[in-house]
């Protein structure tokens, strides 16, 4: 009897230290990377619904001009840093961005870089009410994300 | 000494100004067969797959790895190189490539060169085509041997076009429109769209009950989507003018880009359709049978297995 109460004790005890360093199996918690990976997707997502929009007002399917303004500066303000959003240690998990983001983060750099650029081209256009070159603007906008996307992405479809 | 330099100078400067192609002035602008060659080139996507675009390799040289079930396939070298090239080819050769799938010496042609598709071609597109890679730059460049599993020979291949091909142009449906007509053709002949997007047997002959409708398992262990008009697992949601403008451009309703081999497709071929074709090839694309079939991601698992067979 008294060997199985101080098992009992030492189980309890046990118990109690491993709680108390979060060894216990449970939901883990997801890792800093895991929530840069997240937000990234969050952040790529909205650029699609920008370009999506903007592309839906520059074709004449819609007739909301005043708002293209907002979707382009969205796109701007959004492709500022993109190299920012894949750092170290961030391929693991559920990203779709292939190992060449790092092994070849120079040419990575390069085309963010390069959709910062178109992105900033065409919001001067817009500011500018250059309308006749909305179209080429957006074009060269979706090539930089078109040529990353075939390099640095995993093909997985949608 | 001086002087004969000179004359050379003025005798190069007087071939330059005499070859005006060089100088892009129009005089050797290439003749409306070349140029209609060309369109066909584009719609076909030969530059995709005969040219080893991994390791900068010349255009249509050849040696592009493409990875199947049966093995590794390495595409052949069609500029007119007359040794490692189709120099020696006759027009009739290649027509019978495309037509039949064999080789000028008889031999039974592999389909992983989709000539299912290409024996669709017109008469008169198969010699548009042969005019414009008759005129493409020779290369030198040897052929790489296919690196196919064991059981794999070509006289196997006459079984297989007994089971599963069918050579013969394109016959247009009486009950459809000019236009829907033209994109089936663009569709079924030139862009092969079924033999990527369509699941294939063990056998690699396509499963025509799911045509269009994907697979797990296309090209390179690529996920292919299901392009029939399904609501759920295939491109429903999608107009006849969103699928024209993606074909053209490459971006999706959601303002995403297609994935890298789509994107190939693209900036390679069929962006330089006219927009009428891109809408026929569409308007075909749209009216297809809804299909549902869902294609997930590709197992991870055998993704790096399947890495070490073409690497």
């Amino acid at each position: 009897m008294k060997s199985v109460t101080r098992r009992h004790r030492m189980s309890i005890a046990a118990a109690g230290l491993l709680l108390g360093t979060g060894l216990v199996a449970h939901a883990a918690e997801p890792s800093p990377a895991d929530e840069i990976v997240k937000y990234r997707q969050a952040v790529m997502k909205s650029q699609g619904g920008h370009m999506a929009a903007a592309a839906a007002i520059i074709q004449g399917k819609v007739a909301f001009k005043d708002q293209l303004a907002d979707h382009v500066k969205s796109l701007e303000a959004t492709t500022r840093d993109l190299n920012v959003l894949f750092p170290k240690g961030s391929d693991m998990g559920d990203t779709k961005a292939l190992g060449e983001v790092w092994s070849n983060n120079e040419e990575f750099q390069k085309r963010a870089k390069d959709a910062q650029q178109k992105s900033t081209a065409l919001a001067k256009a817009v500011a500018a009410s250059d309308s006749q070159n909305y179209g080429a603007r957006l074009k060269d906008l979706l090539e930089a994300c078109k040529s990353c996307h075939k390099d640095f992405r995993k093909k997985e479809e949608k | 000494m001086m002087a004969s330099r000179i004359w050379r100078k003025l005798a190069l400067a007087g071939l330059l100004m005499a070859a005006p192609s060089a100088w892009g002035a129009g005089a050797d602008a290439p003749s409306p067969l070349i140029v209609q060659g060309e369109y066909v080139y584009r719609a076909a996507g030969c530059f995709g797959c005969h040219t080893d675009h991994k390791h900068h390799g010349k255009p249509l040289a050849g040696g592009r790895a493409l990875a199947t079930p049966f093995g590794t396939f390495y595409t052949p070298n069609i500029t007119p190189d007359a040794q490692t090239g189709i120099g020696k080819w006759s027009e009739q050769d290649f027509t019978r490539a495309l037509r039949e799938g064999l080789d000028r010496s008889g031999r039974q042609l592999y389909p992983a060169f989709p000539y299912p598709a290409y024996s669709k071609l017109s008469d008169q597109d198969i010699h548009a085509l042969w005019a414009y890679l008759r005129s493409r730059a020779p290369v030198r460049q040897a052929n790489k041997a296919h690196d196919l599993k064991w059981f794999v020979a070509r006289p196997l291949v006459r079984l297989w076009k007994a089971l599963y091909f069918t050579s013969g142009a394109y016959q247009p449906d009486a009950r459809q429109s000019a236009a829907w007509n033209r994109g089936a053709y663009l569709a079924q002949a030139a862009a092969h769209c079924s033999e990527c997007h369509t699941p294939r047997n063990a056998l690699g002959g396509s499963d025509i009950s799911l045509r269009y409708a994907g697979t797990r398992r296309g090209p390179d262990n690529s996920a292919v989507p299901n392009i029939t008009p399904d609501r759920k697992t295939g491109i429903g949601k999608w107009s006849a003018r969103d699928l024209a403008d993606y074909l053209e451009s490459g971006m999706m309703p959601d303002g995403d880009t297609a994935g890298d081999l789509m994107a190939e497709v693209i900036d390679d071929g069929l962006q330089y359709l006219r927009k009428d074709d891109l809408a026929a090839v569409a308007e075909y694309v749209t009216s297809l049978p809804a299909i549902e079939h869902a294609v997930g991601k590709a197992q991870k698992k055998k993704k790096p297995a399947a890495k070490e067979d073409w690497e």
